[in-house]
């Protein structure tokens, strides 16, 4: 049971920090930031250590589904008694499960492996940084740090279920915090923008409830012992790899429900229209999380749900989806160059970042360059590897950009950019932090984002070339709207701003861990991230594309590839399987 | 198992409806109570005094319907103790099986329990509501007017037979149109009133139109006898039959205005909108889960084999009517929703949509393999479903009492004069949206779970996905109207009076609502397990005197004289079937047997007769969840 | 016996009955006549009833409760809802001076 406690402390914490909050005092307003700052902190040092563990256990390694088979649900005696049989007692293989709702087979099932774990680490830190930036928020105190607190408790949640009801649970819980939080927190127009965030994702959600109920009824006969009536997220992964449970048409539209749904989530191009007044309205510090942490959950739906529940429909659908990724990121990069209100830059460049992941993802070349008939799935997982890195890499500079832009609201009350300009003689603290987090976001080599889109670039050059030259084309959009803007805000002189202030001590405090990992991440991508989140990249990848429903010939499919970490032994069985099969 | 119900009447069988009898009677002590002695009092004290000794009759009420629904599970969960005590007492009675009560009007089982309770529940919150502000000077007439309309609601739940529901149906509904109009200083509550009874007695007409030709052609007004001569019919079901279409069509027009569904809805929204507060929560709680749970029983059970014959959506059967009247219902009332202002008719036409929800699960129990499942998630959703609206009409109760206005801008600011309640009221809401992980959630997720759970090849799939997707994309909508409530109040400022704190009533009702919403959240299985038990015997057809053991005397029983009935000799049946078939009646009299008690009648001892005639082909329909409540759920076919 | 009604004459005549009495619920304007129109509704459904029972087979799984009593009920319960339904008219007439069902409108939308 101890690998429950550790994992349910990562959204227990938080929500016992509610309930602290709640319980405070209405004027002690010192008390409720220091338990939520605690609390949050607590999470990124229970996530640390978390990784910690990941990466020194070999057995937390292995890939989710041999976990899963371990930490397999039996049922002892009659109906209901159930127990968890976990072969190696209190093994940290980072993975717990039981049941919850016996009658529908609906299980509290969580786990981590590299995917998830760094995505739990960005909430961990974001959410972190994003407290230490609510300082000034005075107005409610209490509704807002409890609502804070549900927030962040809510995406852990949605990062660590492994049960698809579970996942839908704490993916609709997101909305409310958040709501409230643009609602009653926001700028002027909060009303608005609220309830058009609240709507937007309540119905891209619905279509994930109904892509989950397809799985679960699908009636695909018995394959293996499988019979539908499954919530168990790496279950159906496995199904879905080894059998053809679900045949193409089931999966195109499995596909299409998901996507849709998170592409409202992430967003992408044509259902992107709540993000810039969300952001626009926000508070930094829920900016920063709406920018930082959010959006990533789309990104995250489609890496674990989208792709892997629906290899073939992903694969038929892979050019149309890709052509929209490329769209959004043309699109996000003009329309942010047009923008004259700061915020809405960076909200509509991130449209523009998040059209790489949808790119890396939908790069589905799958098969070898030289020869069509051999599955090569290389640059596949360059593209899915680049869509994570774009995940944590954005979540880090967007989050830093939102940021900034909240320091210079505060303290000109405005965020046109025509007004601006000249800060950088004045605050020249603020203005290298901001170069180095801006250049990150643009792309500069040897930053994070680089990384990120030369993996999606390259990805997406081998499937399309006309859609790589695109993405690539639209890195020289977003050098464009980044310089100008550095140029309009920073540079020049402006004497109505000579005395603003530089950044405080709390400010800098938040600045700096963005910075040194956008710095980082763009040196040593390998070590830092790659080396643990590409293992489970690639099981990912491996599982995607040796799904049966791609039409593949036994003994067409390659030896798994030597790059990376190479492949578990769990996937490798999943080949040998699907080659005998 | 014999399904002639025993012939004669066992006075024993009074302890199953105890609390009926309490709820009754105590009507009438509180109404002469405030007639002989409360009258001289001030208007508040007035109030409080008859209030508290009506509350004193829920208590009551609430101990009574404990026992009749705890005795019988702990005398069939623990047989070998409870015989020795139980026996001596003669009440050996209770180890029966869902047994049925008064000549088989009545059921006893554990369905009827856990609805007694519910019932009673929820009126102790409604009554104790009522006492929260002044809007009427007849306290004695109204208290007793709820408790005799839960009397109705208790007996229709319970009824097994069509006489009994019509009964038990009318006692409610006239309760409830007096209740309505009782708001004497406002025009609206009579105006309310008045369409009420109109639409109401109307929808009785037409129900029990139907019901006659019901009756007709059966001849019989049990559920369970008929639903044995539907079953032996055979496939054909409605095809060919102009009566049995009417029939049906008459009925569920019955129910459909009982239970707001487009198009026999209009009247709701005035009705609520008009009613006092509580009464309107009585109205929207209370007579909807009765009305469900005797249209689940009319029509999973003794219409069921009318489901859908041929396995054909758009063939002879009510599952296409239902599941249109589903789609329109929840749609309509969603929409309809979008355009109001008003707290209390915005919640009307969102129960309109609720019922389109339910409906969906009903036309799910028309069609499942697993009856007790689907009721279970039907019963689970009504149960959640009222509790939340019973605390939201507690919010508009309030608004009425401070601000003399139900209209939603006037919860305006709410959240920074009481955030508790208003928090509170937010989570009410949040479960009516459906959002996880309120209860509210889980009863439309498995509803719609239960619809969607149909055997491969089904012929229906495609119907329930579709209305299941449309259920889904109306919660969307619905999140628009309930929203509006939430932005009133947290976003914006208080406008007009402040609201007084909320006193004990209102601020019990909503906190009591919002512990339910959560607590069945997450624990949602506790009380689908619950439902789901309560469900099985419901739908089964229950056997008469299914023995536990082998066949015992009871001491001390009422011997059962055979009592003797004539009945028709074989030609004089066919020469009648002629006759009824439309055919002139061939010369000679039509019941001479009947008449002339003489010797060519042939007296029998009706119930021992046609044991094989029992309607069985539901057994196989209940395979209910074993475990939650002991054996309680056992079909007689087990026995 | 030959004199007998047959059952058909009895099933048109409660039609038509129930068929008046539809027609005047949704015609008529005066609440008295609307109520008039529910009694002749309620005593068709009866007639069925009656003719139903006297003409219709008895089943031995019909139980002990004929038809007959259902008609007896319903006398019981028309008689309750017209006394219900006089009150409420009352309490309208006094409150909006008219017996006109259309003229009571405070609730709409």
């Amino acid at each position: 049971m101890s690998d429950n406690l550790l994992l349910s402390a990562l959204w227990l914490i938080p929500v016992i920090g509610m309930i602290a909050v709640l319980i405070v005092p209405r004027s002690r307003l010192d008390l409720m930031r220091w338990i939520s700052l605690g609390s949050t902190f607590a999470v990124l040092v229970l996530a640390v250590v978390i990784l910690g563990i990941y990466l020194d256990r070999p057995e937390a390694q292995t890939s989710l589904r041999e976990r899963g088979a371990q930490n397999a649900l039996l049922a002892v005696g009659g109906e209901g008694a159930v127990e968890v049989a976990e072969s190696k007692s209190g093994s940290f293989d980072l993975m717990a499960r039981s049941p919850w709702i016996p009658f529908f087979n609906i299980q509290y099932y969580i786990g981590v492996d590299g995917v998830n774990l760094s995505l739990i680490l960005l909430t961990a830190l974001i959410a972190f940084l994003a407290c230490l930036a609510s300082w000034n928020i005075t107005h409610q105190p209490k509704g807002y740090y409890s609502l804070f607190l549900l927030l962040t408790a809510s995406m852990t949640g949605v990062f660590l279920s492994l049960d698809l009801i579970l996942f839908y649970v704490f993916f609709e819980v997101m909305l409310l915090p958040m709501y409230f939080l643009i609602a009653i927190w926001g700028g002027p127009m909060r009303d608005y923008a609220a309830i058009k965030f609240l709507l937007y994702t309540l119905f891209g959600s619905v279509f994930i409830l109904v892509a989950i109920l397809i799985l679960y009824f699908y009636p695909g006969g018995s394959v293996r012992g499988f019979q539908g009536h499954s919530f168990d997220l790496v279950e159906l992964t496995s199904v879905v790899t080894e059998s053809g449970y679900y045949p193409r048409s089931v999966q195109g539209w499995v596909f299409l429900l998901f996507l849709v749904g998170f592409l409202v989530k992430l967003p992408s191009f044509p259902f992107h229209t709540w993000l810039p007044d969300a952001h626009v309205e926000a508070p930094t510090p829920i900016s920063m999380i709406l920018a930082g942490i959010l959006l990533k959950i789309g990104g995250y739906g489609m890496v674990r749900l989208a792709w892997p529940l629906a290899p073939a429909g992903a694969y038929d659908w892979s050019m149309v989806v890709a052509a929209i990724g490329v769209f959004s990121i043309l699109y996000g990069a003009l329309v942010a160059m047009a923008q004259n209100d700061f915020k809405k830059l960076v909200a509509y460049s991130s449209v523009s970042h998040m059209g790489f992941v949808t790119l890396g993802m939908a790069s589905m070349a799958l098969f070898s360059p030289v020869d069509s008939s051999r599955l090569d799935p290389r640059y596949y997982a360059f593209g899915v590897n680049g869509a994570m890195f774009m995940m944590l890499a954005h979540g880090i500079t967007s989050a830093g950009m939102f940021f900034l832009v909240g320091v210079i609201y505060d303290r000109a009350k405005t965020r046109e950019l025509d007004k601006l300009g000249g800060l950088n003689n004045v605050m020249p603290l603020y203005g290298s932090m901001s170069y180095v987090i801006f250049f990150g976001a643009m792309g500069l080599p040897g930053l994070c984002g680089f990384v990120a889109e030369v993996f999606v670039v390259l990805a997406a050059f081998h499937y399309s070339v006309s859609l790589g030259t695109l993405a690539a084309a639209a890195m020289i959009l977003t050098a464009g709207y980044i310089l100008w803007t550095i140029q309009r805000v920073f540079l020049g002189r402006n004497e109505s701003w000579k005395d603003l202030p530089d950044l405080n001590a709390r400010e800098f405090l938040i600045a700096v861990p963005l910075v040194i990992l956008t710095i980082a991440l763009g040196i040593f991508p390998q070590a830092l991230i790659l080396n643990w989140v590409g293992p489970s990249v690639d099981q990912t990848v491996q599982g995607i594309v040796s799904a049966r429903e791609l039409n593949v010939q036994p003994g067409q499919i390659p030896a798994p590839r030597s790059a990376g970490a190479g492949l578990p032994a769990g996937a490798r069985a999943a080949v040998a399987q699907a080659q005998e099969h | 198992m014999p399904s002639t119900p025993p012939i004669s009447f066992d006075p024993r069988d009074v302890f199953f409806i105890t609390p009926q009898v309490v709820l009754a009677v105590w009507g009438l002590v509180v109404l002469l109570a405030d007639l002989a002695l409360a009258r001289r009092l001030a208007e508040t004290a007035r109030r409080q005094v008859v209030g508290k000794l009506a509350l004193v009759g829920v208590g009551l009420a609430l101990a009574a319907a404990l026992a009749v629904m705890l005795v019988p599970l702990f005398a069939r969960a623990f047989p070998e103790d409870a015989s020795a005590w139980f026996r001596r007492r003669t009440l050996d009675y209770l180890f029966e099986n869902d047994p049925t009560i008064f000549l088989g009007t009545i059921a006893g089982d554990l369905e009827t329990g856990t609805f007694n309770l519910v019932f009673v529940l929820l009126l102790g919150l409604v009554t104790w509501l009522s006492l929260a502000w002044k809007f009427t000077e007849e306290w004695g007439e109204y208290l007793a007017l709820l408790f005799w309309a839960t009397v109705g609601m208790m007996f229709l739940s319970a009824a097994e037979e069509f006489i009994t529901l019509f009964v038990a149906l009318e006692t409610m509904t006239i309760c409830l149109y007096l209740a309505t109009s009782l708001e004497k200083a406002r025009r609206r509550s009579a105006e309310g009133g008045l369409k009420y009874f109109v639409y109401g007695s109307v929808s009785s007409a037409l129900f029990l139109f139907g019901l006659s030709y019901l009756y007709g052609i059966t001849g019989t007004t049990q559920f369970n006898a008929i639903h044995g001569l539907l079953a032996g019919a055979g496939e054909s079901g409605l095809a060919g039959n102009p009566a049995g279409m009417m029939a049906i069509l008459l009925i569920l027009a019955g129910f459909g205005f009982k239970i707001a569904a487009v198009p026999f809805h209009q009247w709701a929204p005035d009705v609520y909108e008009g009613a006092p507060a509580p009464v309107a929560a009585w109205v929207a709680t209370g007579s909807k889960i009765a009305s469900f749970v005797a249209f689940m029983k009319v029509f999973a059970n003794a219409l069921l084999p009318w489901a859908s014959p041929g396995g054909n959506i758009l063939g002879p059967g009510w599952i296409g009517v239902l599941a249109l009247i589903a789609a329109v219902t929840m749609t309509y009332g969603n929409f309809a929703a979008l355009a109001q202002r008003n707290l209390k008719r915005m919640l009307a036409y969102s129960s309109i949509a609720h019922s389109g929800y339910i409906l969906v699960g009903v036309a799910a129990l028309g069609l499942s393999t697993d009856g007790a499942r689907a009721a279970g998630a039907v019963l689970f959703y009504l149960v959640v479903y009222s509790f939340a609206n019973v605390g939201a009409f507690a919010a508009a109760a309030w608004l009425m009492r401070d601000r003399e206005n139900d209209n939603i801008d006037d919860l305006s600011g709410l959240a920074r004069e009481q955030p508790l309640l208003a928090v509170c009221i937010l989570f009410l809401m949040l479960s009516l949206i459906g959002i996880p992980p309120l209860a509210g959630f889980f009863g439309k997720l498995y509803v719609f779970m239960e619809a969607l759970n149909q055997p491969s090849g089904s012929p229906h799939a495609v119907t329930l996905i579709w209305l299941v997707a449309l259920g889904l994309f109306n919660s969307v909508v619905s999140a628009f109207y309930y929203v509006r409530v939430l932005r009133a109040m947290f976003l914006r400022d208080a406008t007009g009076r402040r609201l007084a704190p909320a006193d004990t009533p209102v601020g019990l009702s909503i906190l009591a609502a919002t512990a339910v919403v959560i607590v069945f959240g997450p624990f949602s299985d506790s009380l689908m397990s619950v439902m789901q038990a309560a469900a099985a015997p419901m739908l089964t057809v229950p056997a008469t005197v299914p023995p536990l053991d082998a066949p015992r005397p009871r001491p001390g029983k009422v011997v059962r004289k055979p009592v003797p009935r004539f009945e028709y000799s074989k030609e004089e049946m066919e020469r009648m079937r002629s006759m009824a078939n439309g055919g002139a009646g061939p010369p000679g009299g039509v019941r001479p047997a009947a008449k002339s008690a003489g010797p060519s009648a042939k007296a029998k001892n009706a119930p021992a007769s046609k044991t094989e005639n029992a309607p069985a082909s539901k057994a196989n329909n209940a395979p209910a969840s074993k475990g939650a409540l002991g054996d309680s759920t056992r079909t007689p076919g087990q026995n | 016996m030959e004199s007998d009604i047959p059952l058909d004459w009895f099933l048109l005549f409660a039609a038509a009955a129930f068929a008046i009495g539809l027609i005047g619920v949704l015609t008529r304007k005066n609440a008295i006549a609307v109520l008039m129109a529910i009694e002749i509704m309620l005593n068709a459904a009866n007639v069925n009833l009656v003719a139903f029972w006297r003409y219709g087979p008895l089943r031995p799984e019909a139980g002990p409760i004929p038809g007959l009593v259902l008609a007896v009920m319903v006398l019981t319960v028309a008689a309750a809802e017209v006394a219900v339904g006089i009150g409420l008219i009352l309490l309208c007439y006094r409150r909006f001076k008219a017996a006109d069902v259309d003229q009571y409108d405070t609730l709409s939308g």
